[in-house]
């Protein structure tokens, strides 16, 4: 694990950094996998779209650390 | 009384389990109030995954705003408590006044925004040093719940705003059908006719409801957005027409020979309208209204020629209304995508009484805040706080104050529940999962009771008191005096709430309509004065929402119901009336501008009058004047149209009877005048 990142002088905790960066990179599947149509094999778009979510967030912290 | 069903006992377990999780991670990463986070689930938790998204959406907004305004008030204000006090009470005020403004869901955030620097703000009155820390574990608090919840309504059994639109638009469609064939069949006015139009408009408003939660719901219910939109300001034109074809059809009937040619058309269109699902050719129709048309000279000639011309327009636009509404409700059920950027919604918005909500709030947490001050008493932050919450969460209502002595009594309820979790139970567990199973009987049962609407108002504050009085914490010093203290202070601050808002708003319903008719007469003379900023939609869609908040006030059994719902039709009428003929003012000649704006200045004043309750001259002889002064024109399309509004805005304004010379009532219930 890193330490905190500064932003501007405020520390804040890798975890949530992660987040928001997995979350950006995951609308942008989201949109590519709807225009492709892959959607329609999809059986609960929600929990799909959760679960990778969970993986995308899983490789970036795999990744950094 | 209603009994919740399975269902709603699906729902209140999802909800249940969205708290526990939200408590838990909380405890877990060591936030110093989870309660915050299960009250934001218990507050935002709904049956459909898109009015969770929504309301979840502009709470965060809210929330983020209402924490940095906290955080800019203390720290600009410090060592001065009266300052901070003041600030922060104007804010409150502001939000409220800015919320009345706007509609559901969107008004959530700025109640949020109001109430948020409230919660944030006040406690931190006596300890500026903490304010960061507190504003930030406050957002993340609220994030949390939300995220929890949102995960658990999306995850498990998700329900669809989807289905219950569709449902919703048939019925709206099926109201409409059902008060087409009453008004074509001659039935508008009896029992049957008055109840089905009363239908259409709640309906209107129902879906209304509805479809502005659509929009956050799933990528298809977005789409369908703009149709159903486009969908309900057809049915509002659909409406407005229908209300000059029934007085016009009215009037016709009472005069020999004219209906004999009109009877069996009306009859054929009755027929067209009988069944849900009947006919979609409407060419044999539109060729007997061509038939029936009276020529050019004939409507110069015969008043009751013009009447009927008009009446054969009306016609023709309600059923290419009809057609365009089935049109649409079949490219909603497909789940075709709207193809450009449908019209925006324009409502009926009161700064009078949004200031007067907003005033109220801030003057009652001024009162409140003066006696925590002179009085040093500790808990006084907390009454403040409350003051805040009671005044915004009811601002919106017509009776705030009955609604918020409600919330009081269940508050009161709550906190006994509290204590007895608190002092009884709490003392004897040591593990979360021990907590979760001693909450969830009781969290469970009145969770159910969320999921239906009319139980709402009973189980929210027993809820959000219970959370808010626990304080669930990690290591909890259990201190029955700082319990009543505080549990005192949460009843003291909702009842200074209650005090406030029935001192500054005690006028119910009856004031509500009373803005309603000045609002229409406002607009009415607007329209005459030829105002650029309206138009024929923003019109519509004002008198709509009009209509809507009139509706609902007149759920009762009032005996003046019928009437007042009479005149905002008849006001519809005469504003699009207004609107046509300002159009082909343009292009007529000299003489006959010259007679129509005298004509349309005397309605202005006579419009702005009666908004102001004043008399003024009638300005039906000016009208007569000028319809004169048209007929004697050669035929042209223009002259012929500005010939059919006059004797539309005439023939409204003669049926309505109270206006002009005659005295507006005195009695603020009734919407006389808001025809004329």
């Amino acid at each position: 694990m890193t330490g905190e990142y500064d932003l501007a002088g405020v520390l804040v905790a890798p975890m949530l950094v992660w987040a928001l960066l997995a979350f950006v990179i995951c609308l942008g599947i989201y949109r590519v996998l709807g225009a492709v149509g892959a959607y329609r094999f999809v059986w609960h778009r929600s929990l799909f779209n959760t679960a990778l979510y969970v993986l995308v967030l899983g490789t970036i912290a795999a990744a950094v650390s | 009384m209603i009994l919740p069903g399975p269902r709603d006992f699906v729902f209140s377990a999802k909800t249940f389990a969205a708290a526990m999780l939200a408590v838990f991670i909380a405890f877990a990463i060591g936030l110093p109030h989870p309660a915050w986070a299960m009250l934001t689930v218990y507050i935002v938790a709904s049956p459909f995954a898109g009015m969770v998204q929504s309301k979840a959406l502009y709470r965060t907004a809210g929330s983020i705003i209402g924490a940095s305004a906290a955080v800019v008030g203390v720290t600009l204000f410090i060592d001065m408590q009266e300052l901070l006090c003041l600030f922060l009470a104007c804010w409150v005020g502001l939000c409220i006044y800015m919320a009345l403004l706007v509609r559901p869901p969107r008004n959530y955030a700025y109640l949020l925004a109001g109430y948020t620097a409230a919660l944030v703000g006040f406690p931190s009155v006596d300890q500026p040093q903490a304010i960061f820390d507190t504003a930030v574990t406050r957002v993340e608090e609220i994030v949390l719940g939300l995220i929890c919840l949102s995960l658990v309504n999306r995850l498990v059994f998700p329900q669809r705003v989807g289905p219950v639109l569709r449902r919703r638009i048939d019925d709206y469609l099926e109201a409409a059908r059902l008060w087409t064939r009453d008004v074509l069949t001659g039935h508008g006015e009896d029992a049957t006719g008055k109840v089905d139009r009363h239908r259409f408009v709640l309906d209107a408003a129902s879906l209304d409801a509805l479809r502005v939660h659509a929009a956050y719901d799933t990528p298809e219910l977005r789409a369908a957005e703009g149709h159903v939109r486009r969908l309900q300001q057809r049915l509002q034109a659909l409406f407005s027409v229908l209300v000059a074809i029934e007085d016009r059809i009215t009037t016709l009937r009472r005069l020999p020979g004219v209906a004999d040619g009109l009877e069996p058309l009306l009859l054929m269109l009755a027929r067209r309208f009988e069944e849900a699902g009947a006919g979609t050719d409407d060419r044999a129709l539109l060729a007997e209204i061509d038939r029936l048309q009276p020529t050019a000279t004939a409507i110069r000639a015969d008043r009751n020629a013009l009447l009927l011309a008009t009446l054969l327009a009306r016609l023709r636009d309600l059923l290419s209304l009809w057609a365009e509404c089935r049109e649409l409700r079949a490219a909603i059920a497909e789940g075709r995508p709207a193809s450009g950027r449908a019209p925006a919604v324009e409502l009926h918005k009161d700064h009078l009484t949004a200031a007067l909500a907003g005033l109220s709030a801030a003057a009652g947490i001024l009162t409140c805040t003066s006696f925590w001050i002179a009085s040093d008493w500790p808990y006084g932050g907390i009454a403040t706080m409350m003051v805040a919450v009671a005044c915004s969460l009811f601002a919106a209502l017509d009776n705030p104050a009955a609604v918020a002595r409600g919330f009081m009594r269940m508050s009161a309820v709550a906190i006994l529940v509290g204590a007895v979790y608190v002092f009884g139970i709490f003392p004897r567990i040591d593990s979360f999962v021990l907590l979760a199973i001693v909450l969830a009987p009781f969290f469970m049962a009145a969770g159910a009771a969320l999921a239906i609407p009319p139980l709402i108002g009973t189980a929210l504050p027993l809820l959000v008191t219970t959370v808010a009085v626990m304080e669930l914490q990690n290591e909890r010093v259990i201190d029955f005096a700082a319990f009543t203290n505080a549990g005192i202070a949460q009843l003291v601050g909702i009842g200074l709430g209650v005090a406030v808002q029935s001192l500054s708003r005690p006028m119910g319903p009856p004031w509500a309509i009373r803005r309603l008719k000045v609002a229409v007469n406002r607009d009415l003379a607007r329209l005459a004065a030829g105002n650029s900023g309206m138009d024929r939609i923003r019109f519509e869609n004002r008198m709509f929402d009009r209509l809507h908040g009139l509706a609902l006030r007149l759920a009762g059994d009032r005996p003046d119901r019928g009437a007042i719902l009479n005149d905002a039709l008849m006001t519809l009428r005469i504003g699009l009336n207004l609107i046509a003929l300002r159009q082909v003012l343009r292009h007529m000649p000299e003489q006959a501008v010259q007679a129509l704006t005298t004509a349309l200045e005397a309605l202005e004043r006579s419009f702005r009058a009666q908004a102001d309750d004043r008399v003024t001259e009638n300005p039906l002889p000016v009208l007569d004047r000028a319809l004169a002064e048209v007929s004697a024109l050669p035929p042209s399309p223009d002259t012929d149209q500005a010939l059919l509004s006059l004797a539309g805005i005439r023939h409204a304004l003669s049926l309505h009877g109270r206006i002009g010379g005659q005295a507006a009532e005195p009695n603020a219930i009734a919407l006389a005048g808001a025809g004329g």
